[in-house]
């Protein structure tokens, strides 16, 4: 399935500055928790602890789902969708 | 299709477990699919807990956003003409679009007495990477994007002393500050309240008497636990209250006071509002332990990711806080803070060396009016903490003028004391 997933906020600090990413994800079916570890693995260049922590994402990073709360969509245990648009957002230091 | 139809009657019958988990937890969160405001359209985003449609979510912004705005009006009939604070941040972003659609709306009492004078953001290259040209570019073209005037201030210009200029530049001088400090919680508390410092002066300069700033509730509260760490407990009222007179006749305001980091993001998301991201000392840092600021804000975010009150409950309970009234306003030469009169140095002019200029050269000055003060007399409890890890050659000039105008003032009070003393006797 094709994806596009957005890091902002400095975040994209961690994903070798880029903000934009359309990738291709080679499953049927992901779940969004698994797609974090897929994203750690595949996009992520640097410090993972920044990212992730506990299999979710860090405390003070908001999730968009096609413009959407992430936990009205399911949260970890939503089922990821072909062309679904994913924002993650660092909100830690806004000024 | 009789397959279909199996399934069907299946989910119908057993609700899997994932599903029901899933839905119990919906429940929990008060999760509902339609907006729990106006009740037709499909709900999206979470608003302190509630499943609403993102027009009512704009709504939610703009209603909390005037309230805090007329909150720090003081004069409710005067126009007020604003400074805006702009660090590049997504919440000094969003204030400067959120205040100027409410002033072209003009739907708003509040609003109407408020009009964007300019823009000031303090450039803090040198204390971090220089500002590349590109993102001087994006932040003056957002001051553009609304036609405000935009003005920005090096950070090094607060080394800038008229009366002795040096050969040093102000980069180096930076540079010195930084490594004079020991420990990042120092480097991120002076640079926090030089900055503020600045902004006041400038502001003056301009011509302006309020500055609004974009702080928002996840900023105060990491401001404020943090600056209970540092010694700063006493000043909490004056460094986050919103009518504080910490800069005499300039006043900060904080009209985003109310909002959660996330849901500033979750604006500037819809509305499309780009920030400009500037790294910050502990930016990309992996050691949790980086400093107090840095601490307390993973702490904070920690908290309110299963307490989602924290954060509102730490700055109701602060607001709530005053200043005491003190009849001789002597302040920090450092961060401007008010002083406690027990704070200041009760051995007047017993520590400080007398300039050598003193009675020689036919200088014949009062002896109070030329004697070097001992910063470190006429300092908060907090900076008292700073004055124990820097030397005071890296401070900026301004520190020691601050402090010899406190300690001629001090003795010159004494002085007074002692003749309403004898008078009385
Ligand atoms: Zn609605
Ligand atoms: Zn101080």
């Amino acid at each position: 399935m094709r994806l596009s997933i957005e890091f902002s906020g400095g975040l994209e600090l961690l994903f070798g500055k880029k903000k934009q990413h359309s990738v291709e994800v080679d499953k049927k079916e992901i779940v969004l928790r698994d797609l974090l570890q897929w994203i750690k693995e595949n996009l992520l260049k640097e410090r993972p602890e920044l990212f992730l922590s506990q299999q979710t994402v860090r405390p003070g990073i908001l999730v968009l789902i096609n413009d959407c709360d992430w936990e009205l969509m399911g949260g970890l245990d939503y089922k990821v969708e072909d062309k679904d648009e994913l924002v993650f957002i660092s909100t830690l230091h806004g000024g | 299709m009789s397959e279909g139809g199996k399934f069907e009657d299946n989910s119908c019958g057993e609700v899997p477990p994932e599903e029901a988990r899933r839905q119990a937890d919906r429940l929990k969160k008060k999760i509902s699919d339609i907006c729990v405001k106006c009740r037709t359209e499909k709900s999206t985003l979470l608003f302190r807990k509630e499943s609403i449609c993102w027009p009512c979510y704009e709504d939610q912004i703009i209603r909390k956003f005037k309230t805090q705005l007329n909150a720090t009006r003081k004069n409710k009939s005067q126009l007020e003409k604003v400074l805006i604070a702009f660090s590049g941040g997504p919440s000094s972003r969003a204030l400067i679009h959120i205040l100027n659609e409410c002033i072209l709306g003009r739907s708003n009492q509040a609003s109407a007495f408020f009009e964007i004078g300019g823009i000031i953001h303090i450039d803090e290259s040198g204390v971090t990477k220089p500002e590349t040209a590109e993102e001087k570019e994006k932040l003056a073209q957002v001051a553009a994007s609304y036609n405000i005037p935009y003005h920005s201030v090096p950070f090094g210009s607060i080394f800038n002393d008229s009366e002795n200029p040096t050969q040093e530049t102000n980069r180096e001088k930076i540079e010195k500050l930084m490594q004079g400090c020991t420990t990042n919680t120092t480097r991120e508390d002076i640079i926090f309240h030089m900055r503020n410092l600045l902004i006041a002066n400038t502001a003056r300069t301009l011509g302006y008497e309020k500055v609004l700033f974009g702080t928002s509730a996840s900023r105060m509260a990491t401001t404020l636990i943090s600056l209970v760490c540092k010694g700063r407990g006493y000043n909490v009222a004056q460094e986050i209250g919103n009518n504080d007179t910490k800069y005499g006749d300039v006043q900060f305001g904080y009209p985003m006071r109310d909002f959660l980091g996330k849901e500033v993001s979750v604006y500037n998301h819809h509305k499309h509002l780009e920030d400009v991201f500037l790294p910050s000392l502990d930016t990309k840092t992996s050691d949790p332990k980086f400093s107090i600021d840095h601490l307390t804000e993973s702490f904070i975010e920690g908290l309110q990711v299963d307490f989602s009150h924290t954060v509102h409950t730490l700055l109701r309970s602060s607001v709530k806080l005053t200043m005491p009234k003190i009849d001789q306003p002597m302040t920090c030469s450092i961060c401007a803070a008010s002083l406690l009169p027990s704070t200041t140095s009760q051995s007047i002019g017993g520590e400080g060396k007398e300039d050598s200029c003193c009675g020689e050269n036919g200088c014949g000055g009062e002896e109070w009016l030329v004697v070097v003060a001992n910063i470190s007399d006429y300092v908060c409890g907090g900076c008292h903490r700073v004055m124990n890890e820097i030397s005071p050659q890296v401070l900026p000039p301004y520190v020691q003028h601050n402090a010899d105008r406190n300690g001629r003032s001090s003795r010159l009070r004494s002085q007074i004391e002692d003749y309403l003393l004898d008078d009385g006797e």
